[in-house]
């Protein structure tokens, strides 16, 4: 008797969407096997929350030339989190010359959610039916009606703190109390608001008040400032603290960690999927786990690399491919535009510890929202997120790096002015195009486990750079109107991939032959695929796309289960 | 209450264990080190360094070919060498950051007028990693216990001197001349440039 167990899905990445799946579907009675490529957390030994620079030997900077060295596209990676991220040398990707992508990756249980920035904003009307206002692109086969109840339940199971501000364009939720705004973003928020435009607190997945009886074991945040070390007391939404624990007391979870998947499994006979072949990470045997549903929340670029690297006679461009769409209109945000300087008025004051409060001001999208905000230079529109403040070393020797003199007088200028400093910077939508895509590369490089890499090929458009021309100049605006000592404007656009907001490839449709996947994430070509990570998406808007991502699993999730139910799939 | 994988561990015996290929070294990750390449790898439970020195470069059919010597050293400290070594570049990762010094990149054209740059494009590009194809090796011949027949070398730049620095930007002129309609003269050129910094090691 075969001992191989048929999972009724398999879920591949434990990262938001992952780990939503499995808490969704395990709720909804199917078993299911979880595979993360990582490595899994202790959290004793892995979350750094609590660890002060100077417990390091090397100050929280890491041992010399670890970055540029070994984790060099891992922009957001520090000495105390380096372990979630992948070290580069094992996981290629290629790019054309003058073309770069900045790709940051977590590897381990949990992913990325492990040191997320957290702001978590719903998308509107103006950013499903984006195609309709401007004429570009397609639209989402979804409206925000459609998503509204998915992101009500969402952002009560995460916990969101914010203010309901009443923004058409960024839809309210159900939040808990918004993180205050320190002296210098209450500066800049009257400053936007004299030139026109909303300042609002930041709206965050992080426990503000008490939490709720199904966030088991959570506590309201401290105020440590080391979210992104990997937060252990469950203050900021990780699947370690909020997905997983609820889909393992289901008892119909089985997590595999160390799980590296090459491709998935089809059945010939079917043509279903029928599983996901996988190397283990440390001993490399290879193995196929069986199942009758494939998830895919490897996120975005890794998802759609499983599908085209899932090519076969049947499938000669990859799965889910029909379309040939499979791979394009690759996106990220934009940001590296804004300005900074210094609020004087607020020198020599008593330093205290703002940045124990991760969260700041956002300035919500204020172009081509109306018809008397329409631009004739670009469509579209952008963010800023800003901050001011005290910060703690070595965050602190950027400030006192760059104030002139030395001595006992240096030290009282960098003394005085430590309260003062503040900064905006963008984030802004890319538009979806198809030439922007993501391939299997080429010329066959592969990574550590012998898998075919991906080869990125991603510009921006003259929209994007009209775009930061214009974000520079209203920056500058911004702060100046608040009074503060403008030091610096403009900026250079980061790179393709460094906001770590990739989307696209496997984008959502109401037309089999322009998409890879359904209105419900559910892959044309093959009904028992679904793909409930950032690649869905059909446009970036400029928000934040975890707090979407969630909310499309939770919806896709109910499909999949109802359908299961059905035999439909 | 924190999800703890170290507790919960699915038995392999759910999985239909497929044949493990014997073991094959995929790749090596290096560093570019004064004009080598350094880095290391495992094969089963042995570490070895590694090292390979580029002699000379050329161009043919487009791809920056180099030959050099391989030097492979076990944990005992015994180490084995292979001449004449061809490694071929298959393809390259764009670097993002400082760019090393060097003339304008002919592979991207200049920016708009007026509209913001972008990092690490334009002038400031320049290549980050090398993918190269080594040559079919013998694992035997070097002490190692593995199948070294596609062995891809992954070459990092990180330079720590204004030697590393030119020969990234020596390296990165290669990669800009042999990409798209590449000009013959102006690959040859890079190439020989490329050729002057090996010989000068």
């Amino acid at each position: 008797m075969a001992k191989e167990k048929i999972y009724d899905a398999i879920i591949i990445g434990s990262g938001a969407s992952g780990g939503m799946a499995a808490k969704e579907l395990t709720e909804r009675g199917m078993e299911v096997l979880v595979l993360e490529a990582g490595p899994p957390v202790n959290p004793e030994r892995d979350l750094s929350t609590h660890r002060w620079p100077y417990e390091s030997m090397y100050r929280g900077f890491g041992p010399p030339g670890w970055k540029t060295q070994e984790q060099w596209m891992q922009d957001t990676a520090g000495e105390f989190s380096r372990h979630f991220y992948v070290k580069d040398g094992e996981h290629p990707y290629t790019t054309d010359p003058g073309k770069p992508f900045l790709w940051v990756r977590a590897r381990i249980v949990g992913g990325k959610t492990l040191h997320w920035g957290r702001m978590s904003y719903r998308l509107s009307d103006l950013d499903f039916k984006a195609a309709s206002h401007d004429g570009f692109g397609d639209d989402w086969p979804i409206s925000y009606v459609d998503l509204s109840r998915y992101y009500d339940k969402a952002e009560e199971f995460i916990g969101v703190s914010g203010n309901r501000d009443g923004l058409p364009n960024l839809p309210d939720g159900n939040f808990l109390p918004p993180m205050k705004l320190n002296c210098g973003e209450q500066l800049l928020r009257k400053g936007a608001e004299k030139v026109g435009r909303h300042g609002i607190p930041m709206r965050v997945a992080m426990l503000t008040a008490p939490p709720k009886p199904w966030m088991k074991k959570r506590a309201k945040c401290h105020f440590c400032g080391n979210c992104g070390d990997g937060c252990d007391v469950g203050a900021m939404f990780n699947s370690l603290t909020s997905t997983l624990p609820v889909a393992e007391a289901t008892g119909r979870m089985t997590l595999r960690p160390n799980s590296v998947v090459r491709h998935i499994t089809v059945d010939p006979n079917t043509g279903k999927a029928k599983g996901v072949a996988f190397v283990d990470r440390v001993t490399h045997e290879e193995y196929e786990a069986l199942g009758k549903v494939i998830v895919l929340g490897a996120s975005t670029l890794e998802s759609t690399r499983i599908l085209l690297n899932s090519k076969s006679r049947q499938h000669p461009t990859g799965l889910g491919n029909s379309s040939a769409v499979l791979g394009h209109y690759l996106m990220d945000h934009f940001g590296g535009i804004g300005a900074s300087g210094y609020f004087n008025i607020l020198a020599g004051r008593d330093p205290v510890n703002e940045d124990g409060k991760t969260s700041g001001l956002l300035v919500p999208r204020f172009r081509n929202i109306s018809k008397e905000t329409k631009q004739q230079r670009f469509i579209r529109g952008y963010g800023f997120e800003c901050g001011s403040g005290s910060r703690m070393y070595p965050a602190f020797v950027k400030n006192a790096a760059l104030t002139p003199g030395f001595g006992s007088e240096f030290k009282k200028r960098v003394r005085h002015y430590y309260t003062t400093p503040v900064s905006m910077t963008t984030r802004a939508e890319m538009l979806p195009r198809r030439e922007n895509y993501a391939e299997i590369d080429p010329d066959g490089v592969v990574d550590a486990w012998g898998i075919p890499v991906l080869k990125m090929h991603v510009q921006y458009s003259d929209n994007e750079r009209e775009m930061a021309r214009d974000a520079a100049q209203a920056s500058e605006e911004i702060l100046r109107a608040a009074g503060a000592e403008v030091v610096s404007t403009g900026g250079r656009m980061t790179a393709p991939g460094r906001i770590i907001h990739e989307l696209g490839t496997a984008r959502m449709g109401n037309d089999p032959k322009t998409s890879v996947l359904n209105k419900f994430n559910q892959s044309w070509d093959m009904k028992n695929l679904f793909v409930v990570d950032g690649a869905a998406f059909v446009t970036s808007a400029n928000q934040n796309p975890t707090l979407t991502i969630l909310a499309l699993t939770m919806r896709a999730c109910d499909y999949l289960a109802d359908e299961y139910k059905k035999g439909n799939l | 209450m924190l999800f703890r994988q170290s507790e919960k561990r699915a038995s392999d015996e759910a999985f239909v264990k497929l044949p493990t290929k014997p073991t094959r070294l995929h790749s090596i990750a290096t560093l570019s080190r004064g004009n080598a390449f350094r880095g290391s790898f495992e094969a089963g439970p042995a570490n070895y360094q590694f090292t390979y020195t580029p002699a000379k470069a050329s161009i043919a059919g487009g791809r920056l070919h180099l030959q050099g010597r391989v030097i492979v050293t076990d944990a005992r400290g015994q180490a084995r060498a292979r001449e004449n070594v061809k490694a071929t570049l298959l393809t390259t990762q764009g670097g993002i950051g400082t760019a090393p010094t060097r003339p304008g990149n002919p592979a991207s054209g200049a920016p708009a007028n007026n509209l913001p740059e972008i990092e690490s494009t334009g002038v400031s590009s320049f290549t980050g990693v090398l993918y190269l194809e080594l040559e079919p090796l013998r694992g035997g011949a070097l002490g190692v216990a593995a199948d070294l027949g596609r062995v891809q070398l992954n070459v990092r730049f990180a330079p720590l001197d204004d030697a590393e620095r030119a020969l990234q930007a020596a390296y990165s002129s290669v990669v800009d001349s042999t990409y798209g309609k590449s000009n013959a003269s102006v690959a040859a050129n890079a190439v020989n440039e490329l050729n002057k910094l090996l010989a000068a090691h």
